[in-house]
Protein backbone atom coordinates (compact mmCIF):
# COMPACT_ATOMS: atom_id res chain seq x y z
CA UNK A 1 0.00 0.00 0.00
CA UNK A 2 1.33 3.55 -0.79
CA UNK A 3 -0.06 4.89 2.26
CA UNK A 4 -1.56 4.34 5.85
CA UNK A 5 -5.13 5.53 4.86
CA UNK A 6 -4.93 3.19 1.55
CA UNK A 7 -4.62 0.42 4.31
CA UNK A 8 -7.43 1.39 6.16
CA UNK A 9 -10.03 1.50 3.44
CA UNK A 10 -8.82 -1.63 2.09
CA UNK A 11 -9.27 -3.04 5.75
CA UNK A 12 -12.40 -1.97 5.87
CA UNK A 13 -13.68 -3.15 2.65
CA UNK A 14 -12.11 -6.71 2.78
CA UNK A 15 -13.13 -7.51 6.33
CA UNK A 16 -16.75 -6.04 5.44
CA UNK A 17 -16.36 -8.87 2.18
CA UNK A 18 -14.74 -11.96 4.22
CA UNK A 19 -17.54 -12.02 7.53
CA UNK A 20 -20.34 -11.41 4.94
CA UNK A 21 -19.47 -14.32 2.41
CA UNK A 22 -17.49 -16.44 4.36
CA UNK A 23 -19.29 -17.00 7.68
CA UNK A 24 -21.05 -20.25 6.84
CA UNK A 25 -17.96 -21.88 5.45
CA UNK A 26 -15.52 -20.54 8.31
CA UNK A 27 -18.10 -20.66 11.17
CA UNK A 28 -20.87 -22.64 11.07
CA UNK A 29 -19.47 -25.69 8.66
CA UNK A 30 -16.48 -25.78 11.14
CA UNK A 31 -18.50 -25.97 14.44
CA UNK A 32 -20.34 -28.60 12.04
CA UNK A 33 -17.40 -30.56 11.34
CA UNK A 34 -16.18 -30.78 14.71
CA UNK A 35 -19.41 -32.13 15.77
CA UNK A 36 -19.11 -34.31 12.77
CA UNK A 37 -15.65 -35.63 13.69
CA UNK A 38 -17.21 -36.74 17.60
CA UNK A 39 -19.68 -39.41 15.53
CA UNK A 40 -17.51 -40.29 12.88
CA UNK A 41 -18.95 -38.35 10.46
CA UNK A 42 -15.40 -36.48 9.67
CA UNK A 43 -11.97 -38.17 9.56
CA UNK A 44 -9.23 -36.31 12.13
CA UNK A 45 -7.62 -34.74 9.13
CA UNK A 46 -10.08 -32.03 8.69
CA UNK A 47 -10.70 -31.22 12.27
CA UNK A 48 -7.51 -29.02 12.20
CA UNK A 49 -8.59 -27.73 9.13
CA UNK A 50 -11.77 -26.29 10.65
CA UNK A 51 -10.02 -24.97 13.93
CA UNK A 52 -7.91 -23.12 11.94
CA UNK A 53 -10.82 -21.21 9.91
CA UNK A 54 -12.60 -20.64 13.51
CA UNK A 55 -8.56 -19.09 14.56
CA UNK A 56 -9.07 -16.75 11.02
CA UNK A 57 -12.89 -16.12 11.11
CA UNK A 58 -12.64 -14.38 14.69
CA UNK A 59 -9.50 -12.45 14.12
CA UNK A 60 -10.88 -11.07 10.88
CA UNK A 61 -14.47 -9.68 13.51
CA UNK A 62 -10.93 -8.49 16.19
CA UNK A 63 -10.06 -6.61 13.35
CA UNK A 64 -13.49 -5.30 11.50
CA UNK A 65 -14.74 -4.33 14.90
CA UNK A 66 -11.98 -1.98 15.27
CA UNK A 67 -12.00 -0.47 12.26
CA UNK A 68 -15.35 -0.27 11.21
CA UNK A 69 -16.78 -0.02 15.04
CA UNK A 70 -14.37 1.60 16.58
CA UNK A 71 -14.05 -1.49 19.49
CA UNK A 72 -11.63 -3.32 20.63
CA UNK A 73 -13.27 -7.29 21.16
CA UNK A 74 -9.49 -8.66 22.69
CA UNK A 75 -11.54 -11.62 23.42
CA UNK A 76 -12.25 -12.26 19.60
CA UNK A 77 -8.35 -12.18 19.22
CA UNK A 78 -7.65 -14.70 22.29
CA UNK A 79 -10.18 -16.91 20.71
CA UNK A 80 -8.43 -16.18 17.55
CA UNK A 81 -4.97 -17.43 18.99
CA UNK A 82 -6.58 -20.39 21.25
CA UNK A 83 -7.63 -21.96 18.26
CA UNK A 84 -4.31 -21.50 15.90
CA UNK A 85 -2.41 -22.90 19.38
CA UNK A 86 -4.99 -26.21 19.08
CA UNK A 87 -4.86 -26.19 15.53
CA UNK A 88 -1.09 -26.55 15.20
CA UNK A 89 -0.74 -28.89 18.52
CA UNK A 90 -3.90 -31.31 16.58
CA UNK A 91 -1.72 -31.66 13.68
CA UNK A 92 2.08 -31.70 15.27
CA UNK A 93 -0.09 -35.16 17.50
CA UNK A 94 -1.23 -36.30 14.15
CA UNK A 95 2.53 -35.97 12.36
CA UNK A 96 3.52 -38.28 15.31
CA UNK A 97 1.01 -40.45 14.57
CA UNK A 98 1.00 -40.38 11.06
CA UNK A 99 4.55 -40.13 9.31
CA UNK A 100 2.74 -38.47 6.00
CA UNK A 101 1.34 -35.32 7.89
CA UNK A 102 3.38 -32.58 8.19
CA UNK A 103 0.71 -29.89 7.77
CA UNK A 104 0.78 -27.14 10.56
CA UNK A 105 -0.53 -23.47 10.20
CA UNK A 106 2.21 -21.80 7.96
CA UNK A 107 5.16 -20.27 9.84
CA UNK A 108 4.60 -16.78 8.67
CA UNK A 109 1.28 -16.75 10.11
CA UNK A 110 2.02 -19.01 13.33
CA UNK A 111 4.94 -16.65 14.59
CA UNK A 112 2.02 -13.80 14.34
CA UNK A 113 -0.39 -15.64 16.65
CA UNK A 114 2.40 -16.10 19.18
CA UNK A 115 2.54 -12.10 18.98
CA UNK A 116 -1.04 -11.77 19.40
CA UNK A 117 -0.63 -13.98 22.56
CA UNK A 118 1.93 -11.91 23.81
CA UNK A 119 0.20 -8.67 22.97
CA UNK A 120 -2.44 -9.45 25.20
CA UNK A 121 -0.19 -10.60 27.81
CA UNK A 122 -0.69 -14.28 27.19
CA UNK A 123 2.97 -14.74 28.80
CA UNK A 124 2.98 -18.57 29.45
CA UNK A 125 1.16 -19.64 26.71
CA UNK A 126 3.38 -17.30 24.51
CA UNK A 127 6.30 -19.22 25.97
CA UNK A 128 5.09 -22.81 24.97
CA UNK A 129 3.80 -22.15 21.76
CA UNK A 130 6.97 -20.45 20.64
CA UNK A 131 9.07 -23.66 21.44
CA UNK A 132 6.61 -25.28 19.76
CA UNK A 133 6.75 -23.32 16.65
CA UNK A 134 11.07 -23.74 17.24
CA UNK A 135 10.48 -27.61 16.69
CA UNK A 136 8.26 -27.21 13.95
CA UNK A 137 10.86 -25.19 12.59
CA UNK A 138 13.88 -28.21 12.75
CA UNK A 139 10.69 -30.49 12.08
CA UNK A 140 9.06 -31.86 9.02
CA UNK A 141 6.42 -29.37 9.65
CA UNK A 142 8.39 -26.09 8.46
CA UNK A 143 11.43 -28.25 7.40
CA UNK A 144 13.55 -25.09 7.36
CA UNK A 145 11.48 -22.34 6.42
CA UNK A 146 11.67 -20.09 4.35
CA UNK A 147 14.36 -17.46 2.86
CA UNK A 148 11.22 -14.58 2.25
CA UNK A 149 9.35 -12.93 3.88
CA UNK A 150 11.94 -11.91 6.20
CA UNK A 151 9.61 -10.36 8.98
CA UNK A 152 8.82 -14.41 10.46
CA UNK A 153 12.93 -14.75 10.97
CA UNK A 154 13.06 -11.09 12.73
CA UNK A 155 10.27 -12.48 14.97
CA UNK A 156 11.83 -16.00 15.63
CA UNK A 157 15.26 -14.02 16.50
CA UNK A 158 13.10 -11.48 19.28
CA UNK A 159 11.26 -14.88 21.14
CA UNK A 160 14.45 -16.76 21.30
CA UNK A 161 16.46 -13.51 22.50
CA UNK A 162 13.74 -13.04 24.94
CA UNK A 163 13.81 -16.50 26.02
CA UNK A 164 18.02 -16.21 25.94
CA UNK A 165 18.23 -18.95 22.93
CA UNK A 166 20.13 -18.63 20.28
CA UNK A 167 18.45 -19.44 16.91
CA UNK A 168 20.29 -22.10 15.24
CA UNK A 169 20.56 -20.83 11.53
CA UNK A 170 22.10 -24.73 10.49
CA UNK A 171 19.10 -26.80 8.54
CA UNK A 172 16.95 -23.62 7.99
CA UNK A 173 16.56 -21.71 5.26
CA UNK A 174 17.51 -18.40 7.38
CA UNK A 175 17.87 -15.15 4.60
CA UNK A 176 21.15 -13.70 4.05
CA UNK A 177 19.90 -10.27 5.28
CA UNK A 178 17.07 -8.86 7.73
CA UNK A 179 17.31 -6.08 5.80
CA UNK A 180 15.27 -2.96 7.95
CA UNK A 181 15.26 -5.30 10.76
CA UNK A 182 18.56 -5.96 11.87
CA UNK A 183 18.71 -2.63 13.45
CA UNK A 184 15.85 -3.53 15.92
CA UNK A 185 17.67 -6.75 16.61
CA UNK A 186 20.91 -4.97 17.20
CA UNK A 187 18.83 -2.73 19.67
CA UNK A 188 16.11 -4.86 20.49
CA UNK A 189 16.99 -4.27 24.84
CA UNK A 190 17.90 -0.52 24.65
CA UNK A 191 16.86 2.02 27.07
CA UNK A 192 17.64 4.86 24.35
CA UNK A 193 13.72 5.16 23.79
CA UNK A 194 14.28 7.82 20.79
CA UNK A 195 16.35 5.36 19.18
CA UNK A 196 13.62 2.83 19.27
CA UNK A 197 10.79 5.65 18.53
CA UNK A 198 13.06 6.47 15.43
CA UNK A 199 13.15 2.36 14.43
CA UNK A 200 9.98 1.96 15.04
CA UNK A 201 9.23 4.72 12.76
CA UNK A 202 11.21 2.76 9.97
CA UNK A 203 9.50 -0.50 10.63
CA UNK A 204 6.06 1.64 10.23
CA UNK A 205 6.88 2.53 6.81
CA UNK A 206 8.39 -0.64 5.78
CA UNK A 207 5.07 -2.46 7.31
CA UNK A 208 2.75 -0.12 5.07
CA UNK A 209 4.94 -0.05 2.00
CA UNK A 210 5.42 -4.43 2.23
CA UNK A 211 1.14 -4.93 2.55
CA UNK A 212 -0.72 -5.99 -0.30
CA UNK A 213 -2.60 -9.23 -0.35
CA UNK A 214 -1.75 -9.42 -4.64
CA UNK A 215 0.96 -10.37 -6.08
CA UNK A 216 2.81 -8.90 -9.57
CA UNK A 217 3.48 -11.30 -12.04
CA UNK A 218 6.15 -11.70 -14.76
CA UNK A 219 5.08 -13.27 -18.41
CA UNK A 220 5.72 -16.95 -17.01
CA UNK A 221 3.34 -17.00 -15.03
CA UNK A 222 6.28 -16.45 -11.58
CA UNK A 223 4.23 -14.67 -8.83
CA UNK A 224 6.13 -12.15 -6.55
CA UNK A 225 4.45 -11.31 -3.11
CA UNK A 226 5.41 -8.47 -0.61
CA UNK A 227 6.15 -9.17 3.21
CA UNK A 228 2.70 -8.96 4.42
CA UNK A 229 0.12 -10.62 2.59
CA UNK A 230 -2.94 -10.54 4.34
CA UNK A 231 -5.25 -7.56 5.28
CA UNK A 232 -5.75 -8.79 9.21
CA UNK A 233 -2.28 -6.73 9.31
CA UNK A 234 -2.50 -4.20 7.14
CA UNK A 235 -2.93 -2.00 10.18
CA UNK A 236 -2.49 -4.28 13.12
CA UNK A 237 1.62 -4.61 12.66
CA UNK A 238 2.10 -7.53 15.21
CA UNK A 239 6.25 -7.81 14.84
CA UNK A 240 6.68 -4.15 15.96
CA UNK A 241 4.02 -5.14 18.94
CA UNK A 242 5.62 -7.78 19.66
CA UNK A 243 8.89 -6.20 20.14
CA UNK A 244 6.38 -3.84 22.40
CA UNK A 245 5.34 -6.13 24.28
CA UNK A 246 9.00 -8.08 25.05
CA UNK A 247 10.08 -4.86 25.86
CA UNK A 248 7.49 -4.43 28.60
CA UNK A 249 7.99 -7.99 29.77
CA UNK A 250 11.72 -7.00 30.46
CA UNK A 251 10.16 -3.76 32.07
CA UNK A 252 12.68 -1.36 29.34
CA UNK A 253 10.95 2.39 29.10
CA UNK A 254 7.73 2.87 27.47
CA UNK A 255 7.72 3.93 23.92
CA UNK A 256 5.58 6.48 22.34
CA UNK A 257 5.19 7.08 19.07
CA UNK A 258 6.40 9.88 17.23
CA UNK A 259 3.39 12.05 16.17
CA UNK A 260 4.41 11.60 12.59
CA UNK A 261 3.67 7.71 12.71
CA UNK A 262 -0.19 7.68 13.07
CA UNK A 263 0.01 4.02 12.32
CA UNK A 264 1.66 3.35 16.00
CA UNK A 265 -0.93 6.02 17.26
CA UNK A 266 -3.89 3.82 16.29
CA UNK A 267 -5.74 2.91 19.61
CA UNK A 268 -5.46 -1.19 18.26
CA UNK A 269 -1.59 -0.40 18.51
CA UNK A 270 -1.19 0.38 22.33
CA UNK A 271 -0.92 -2.61 24.03
CA UNK A 272 -3.72 -3.80 26.69
CA UNK A 273 -3.23 -2.54 30.12
CA UNK A 274 -4.36 -5.76 31.46
CA UNK A 275 -3.41 -9.22 29.94
CA UNK A 276 -6.85 -11.48 28.50
CA UNK A 277 -7.96 -14.20 30.04
CA UNK A 278 -7.33 -17.75 27.98
CA UNK A 279 -10.18 -18.92 26.08
CA UNK A 280 -11.79 -22.42 26.19
CA UNK A 281 -13.86 -24.31 24.06
CA UNK A 282 -16.04 -27.71 25.07
CA UNK A 283 -16.07 -29.01 21.65
CA UNK A 284 -12.34 -28.90 21.00
CA UNK A 285 -11.70 -30.07 24.23
CA UNK A 286 -14.24 -33.14 23.84
CA UNK A 287 -12.51 -33.55 20.11
CA UNK A 288 -9.04 -33.87 21.41
CA UNK A 289 -10.45 -36.37 24.00
CA UNK A 290 -12.01 -38.64 21.36
CA UNK A 291 -8.33 -38.31 19.68
CA UNK A 292 -6.47 -39.68 22.46
CA UNK A 293 -9.37 -42.51 23.18
CA UNK A 294 -8.87 -43.46 19.41
CA UNK A 295 -4.95 -43.48 19.98
CA UNK A 296 -4.18 -44.65 23.40
CA UNK A 297 -1.07 -43.91 24.88
CA UNK A 298 -0.65 -40.14 23.30
CA UNK A 299 -0.71 -37.24 24.59
CA UNK A 300 -0.76 -33.40 22.71
CA UNK A 301 2.33 -31.23 22.90
CA UNK A 302 0.80 -28.66 24.54
CA UNK B 1 -5.36 -38.12 -36.21
CA UNK B 2 -8.58 -37.56 -37.46
CA UNK B 3 -9.61 -40.92 -37.25
CA UNK B 4 -9.02 -40.81 -33.27
CA UNK B 5 -11.49 -37.91 -33.36
CA UNK B 6 -14.01 -39.58 -35.39
CA UNK B 7 -16.67 -41.00 -32.59
CA UNK B 8 -15.77 -37.60 -30.98
CA UNK B 9 -16.93 -35.43 -33.91
CA UNK B 10 -19.98 -37.36 -34.63
CA UNK B 11 -21.03 -37.21 -30.87
CA UNK B 12 -20.03 -33.64 -31.47
CA UNK B 13 -21.86 -32.96 -34.80
CA UNK B 14 -25.46 -33.99 -32.67
CA UNK B 15 -25.17 -31.32 -30.27
CA UNK B 16 -24.37 -29.13 -33.03
CA UNK B 17 -21.05 -27.91 -31.16
CA UNK B 18 -18.65 -28.39 -33.91
CA UNK B 19 -18.40 -26.45 -36.93
CA UNK B 20 -15.55 -27.63 -38.36
CA UNK B 21 -13.24 -30.67 -36.74
CA UNK B 22 -11.18 -31.48 -39.91
CA UNK B 23 -8.32 -29.02 -39.32
CA UNK B 24 -8.79 -29.35 -35.31
CA UNK B 25 -8.43 -25.74 -34.99
CA UNK B 26 -12.15 -23.97 -36.12
CA UNK B 27 -14.27 -24.47 -32.82
CA UNK B 28 -16.44 -23.26 -32.40
CA UNK B 29 -16.79 -22.05 -28.43
CA UNK B 30 -17.15 -25.87 -27.11
CA UNK B 31 -18.71 -27.59 -23.76
CA UNK B 32 -14.68 -27.77 -21.75
CA UNK B 33 -16.05 -31.61 -20.78
CA UNK B 34 -17.25 -33.91 -22.60
CA UNK B 35 -19.06 -36.91 -20.73
CA UNK B 36 -15.79 -37.78 -17.78
CA UNK B 37 -12.73 -37.75 -19.57
CA UNK B 38 -12.80 -35.60 -23.40
CA UNK B 39 -11.56 -32.23 -23.55
CA UNK B 40 -11.59 -29.92 -25.83
CA UNK B 41 -9.69 -26.77 -26.36
CA UNK B 42 -8.74 -26.23 -29.59
CA UNK B 43 -8.65 -30.03 -30.71
CA UNK B 44 -10.70 -32.95 -29.44
CA UNK B 45 -8.93 -34.80 -26.62
CA UNK B 46 -9.08 -38.55 -26.96
CA UNK B 47 -10.10 -41.28 -24.48
CA UNK B 48 -7.52 -43.61 -25.04
CA UNK B 49 -5.49 -45.47 -22.15
CA UNK B 50 -2.41 -43.97 -22.85
CA UNK B 51 -1.58 -40.19 -23.15
CA UNK B 52 -0.70 -39.72 -26.96
CA UNK B 53 1.12 -35.64 -27.16
CA UNK B 54 0.19 -35.89 -31.13
CA UNK B 55 -3.66 -35.25 -30.23
CA UNK B 56 -3.26 -31.99 -28.67
CA UNK B 57 -3.23 -28.72 -30.71
CA UNK B 58 -3.61 -25.22 -28.93
CA UNK B 59 -6.76 -23.12 -30.64
CA UNK B 60 -6.55 -19.79 -32.13
CA UNK B 61 -6.89 -17.44 -29.84
CA UNK B 62 -5.89 -20.15 -26.87
CA UNK B 63 -3.76 -19.03 -24.11
CA UNK B 64 -0.32 -20.89 -23.68
CA UNK B 65 -0.28 -20.75 -20.08
CA UNK B 66 -4.25 -21.73 -20.57
CA UNK B 67 -3.69 -24.87 -23.02
CA UNK B 68 -0.44 -26.11 -21.45
CA UNK B 69 -2.46 -26.71 -18.30
CA UNK B 70 -5.24 -28.88 -20.37
CA UNK B 71 -2.46 -30.63 -21.34
CA UNK B 72 -1.43 -31.92 -17.84
CA UNK B 73 -4.68 -32.24 -16.87
CA UNK B 74 -5.72 -34.86 -19.81
CA UNK B 75 -1.87 -36.61 -19.05
CA UNK B 76 -3.26 -36.91 -15.12
CA UNK B 77 -6.66 -38.52 -16.05
CA UNK B 78 -4.46 -40.77 -18.15
CA UNK B 79 -4.11 -44.44 -15.93
CA UNK B 80 -0.14 -44.20 -16.55
CA UNK B 81 -0.26 -41.14 -14.55
CA UNK B 82 -2.42 -41.46 -11.88
CA UNK B 83 -5.85 -41.36 -12.63
CA UNK B 84 -6.91 -38.31 -11.14
CA UNK B 85 -10.45 -37.59 -11.96
CA UNK B 86 -11.33 -34.42 -9.22
CA UNK B 87 -9.73 -30.86 -10.46
CA UNK B 88 -9.85 -28.16 -8.43
CA UNK B 89 -9.84 -24.90 -9.82
CA UNK B 90 -8.07 -22.01 -7.86
CA UNK B 91 -7.40 -19.34 -9.46
CA UNK B 92 -6.90 -15.47 -8.86
CA UNK B 93 -8.19 -12.91 -11.10
CA UNK B 94 -5.01 -12.79 -13.15
CA UNK B 95 -5.15 -16.76 -14.20
CA UNK B 96 -2.73 -16.98 -11.89
CA UNK B 97 -2.87 -19.38 -8.59
CA UNK B 98 -2.14 -22.95 -8.12
CA UNK B 99 -2.22 -24.00 -11.78
CA UNK B 100 -2.98 -28.08 -10.60
CA UNK B 101 -4.93 -29.73 -7.80
CA UNK B 102 -5.91 -33.02 -8.11
CA UNK B 103 -7.30 -36.23 -6.89
CA UNK B 104 -7.76 -39.33 -7.69
CA UNK B 105 -10.26 -42.25 -6.16
CA UNK B 106 -7.61 -43.52 -3.93
CA UNK B 107 -8.07 -40.11 -2.35
CA UNK B 108 -3.91 -39.54 -3.59
CA UNK B 109 -3.39 -35.87 -4.53
CA UNK B 110 -0.93 -34.34 -7.43
CA UNK B 111 -0.37 -30.63 -7.59
CA UNK B 112 1.42 -28.76 -9.98
CA UNK B 113 3.05 -25.94 -11.16
CA UNK B 114 2.70 -25.78 -15.09
CA UNK B 115 5.23 -23.55 -17.19
CA UNK B 116 4.64 -23.74 -20.53
CA UNK B 117 7.08 -22.34 -23.82
CA UNK B 118 6.54 -22.14 -27.53
CA UNK B 119 10.62 -20.96 -27.49
CA UNK B 120 12.79 -22.80 -29.97
CA UNK B 121 15.86 -22.08 -27.65
CA UNK B 122 14.09 -24.05 -24.94
CA UNK B 123 13.00 -26.78 -26.73
CA UNK B 124 16.62 -26.96 -28.08
CA UNK B 125 16.05 -29.64 -30.63
CA UNK B 126 14.38 -32.13 -28.56
CA UNK B 127 16.27 -31.62 -25.53
CA UNK B 128 14.58 -29.14 -23.87
CA UNK B 129 16.02 -26.91 -21.28
CA UNK B 130 14.16 -26.25 -17.74
CA UNK B 131 11.85 -23.93 -17.62
CA UNK B 132 12.99 -22.25 -14.58
CA UNK B 133 11.03 -20.85 -11.79
CA UNK B 134 11.41 -17.54 -9.83
CA UNK B 135 9.82 -15.79 -7.01
CA UNK B 136 7.26 -17.34 -4.64
CA UNK B 137 7.34 -20.79 -7.13
CA UNK B 138 10.64 -20.58 -6.33
CA UNK B 139 11.36 -19.87 -2.66
CA UNK B 140 8.70 -21.54 -1.49
CA UNK B 141 8.77 -24.82 -3.19
CA UNK B 142 5.85 -26.79 -3.76
CA UNK B 143 4.19 -27.34 -1.05
CA UNK B 144 4.39 -24.44 0.88
CA UNK B 145 3.58 -22.42 -2.07
CA UNK B 146 0.56 -24.45 -2.76
CA UNK B 147 -0.59 -24.39 0.44
CA UNK B 148 -0.45 -20.81 0.82
CA UNK B 149 -2.24 -20.33 -2.28
CA UNK B 150 -4.86 -22.66 -1.60
CA UNK B 151 -5.35 -21.01 2.18
CA UNK B 152 -5.58 -17.26 0.15
CA UNK B 153 -8.08 -18.78 -2.03
CA UNK B 154 -9.79 -20.09 1.01
CA UNK B 155 -10.19 -16.97 2.87
CA UNK B 156 -11.29 -15.29 0.10
CA UNK B 157 -8.20 -12.88 -0.18
CA UNK B 158 -7.92 -10.30 -2.96
CA UNK B 159 -7.71 -11.94 -6.67
CA UNK B 160 -9.69 -14.75 -5.09
CA UNK B 161 -12.70 -12.92 -4.40
CA UNK B 162 -14.87 -14.86 -6.99
CA UNK B 163 -16.43 -17.13 -4.47
CA UNK B 164 -15.95 -19.93 -6.74
CA UNK B 165 -12.19 -20.01 -5.78
CA UNK B 166 -13.08 -20.22 -2.68
CA UNK B 167 -15.45 -23.00 -2.37
CA UNK B 168 -12.60 -25.18 -4.79
CA UNK B 169 -9.75 -23.90 -2.32
CA UNK B 170 -11.91 -25.55 0.68
CA UNK B 171 -12.57 -28.28 -0.81
CA UNK B 172 -8.73 -28.91 -1.85
CA UNK B 173 -7.61 -28.10 1.86
CA UNK B 174 -9.72 -30.88 3.02
CA UNK B 175 -8.94 -33.55 0.55
CA UNK B 176 -5.08 -32.64 0.94
CA UNK B 177 -5.69 -33.06 4.51
CA UNK B 178 -7.47 -36.23 4.91
CA UNK B 179 -5.14 -37.65 1.89
CA UNK B 180 -2.35 -36.79 4.94
CA UNK B 181 -3.85 -38.19 7.60
CA UNK B 182 -4.81 -40.97 5.95
CA UNK B 183 -1.22 -41.80 4.64
CA UNK B 184 -1.64 -41.04 0.96
CA UNK B 185 0.60 -40.19 -1.79
CA UNK B 186 1.20 -36.49 -2.56
CA UNK B 187 3.11 -34.86 -4.70
CA UNK B 188 4.32 -31.63 -5.93
CA UNK B 189 5.63 -31.14 -9.55
CA UNK B 190 7.02 -28.59 -11.86
CA UNK B 191 5.79 -29.31 -15.24
CA UNK B 192 7.33 -27.98 -18.01
CA UNK B 193 5.38 -28.04 -21.51
CA UNK B 194 6.57 -27.86 -24.97
CA UNK B 195 4.87 -26.26 -27.95
CA UNK B 196 6.13 -25.64 -31.35
CA UNK B 197 5.04 -22.36 -33.20
CA UNK B 198 1.74 -24.11 -35.40
CA UNK B 199 0.58 -25.05 -31.42
CA UNK B 200 1.36 -28.68 -31.37
CA UNK B 201 1.86 -30.29 -28.66
CA UNK B 202 6.11 -31.13 -28.75
CA UNK B 203 6.24 -33.76 -26.88
CA UNK B 204 5.28 -35.52 -22.93
CA UNK B 205 5.27 -32.82 -20.42
CA UNK B 206 8.64 -32.97 -18.37
CA UNK B 207 7.53 -33.83 -15.25
CA UNK B 208 10.34 -32.51 -12.32
CA UNK B 209 10.24 -32.48 -8.16
CA UNK B 210 9.17 -29.03 -6.89
CA UNK B 211 11.70 -28.65 -4.12
CA UNK B 212 12.63 -25.76 -1.71
CA UNK B 213 15.69 -24.45 -2.49
CA UNK B 214 18.54 -26.07 0.04
CA UNK B 215 19.05 -25.01 3.85
CA UNK B 216 21.51 -23.45 5.29
CA UNK B 217 25.03 -25.53 6.18
CA UNK B 218 27.32 -23.27 7.68
CA UNK B 219 26.28 -21.34 11.42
Amino acid sequence: MKTLEESVKYTIRKKEHQISRLENSHFNESYDSLNKFLTNEKGRGSVALRIEYLSTWYHWNFIHNFISNDKLHYNALAKSNFYALECNNWRFLLGELVETFDSAISLTTSIKHLAQMLYLGQKERAVAYGNLLLKMLYGKQYDGGMFFPTHPWFMLELFCKWQGKKLEQKGTRYPDSLGVYERALDNWNTEDIRLVSDIIDDLTKFHIAQSDEDVTTDEHGNEFSPEFTKSNYFIFPVEILMWLSIRKDLGLPDYTPSPENKLMQMEINKLPEQSIPWPTDELVEKCKAKLKEDNPGVEFEL
Amino acid sequence: MLDKLDDLGDAAKAADKLEDISDGTKLLPPPKELGDVVHWDGVIRSTDEIFDPSKYKMLDGEKLGDFGESVVEGMLRKKEFGDYDTFYAVQNKSGNGVDIVATNKKGDVYIAEVKSTQQDKLWNNGNPRDIGLKGDQKTMGGKEYSEDRLDRAAQGDDGYTDGTSTEEAIKAQEAIENAKANGNKIEHKKIDVHVDNDGNLRDTPKVKDWKKPPKKKGK
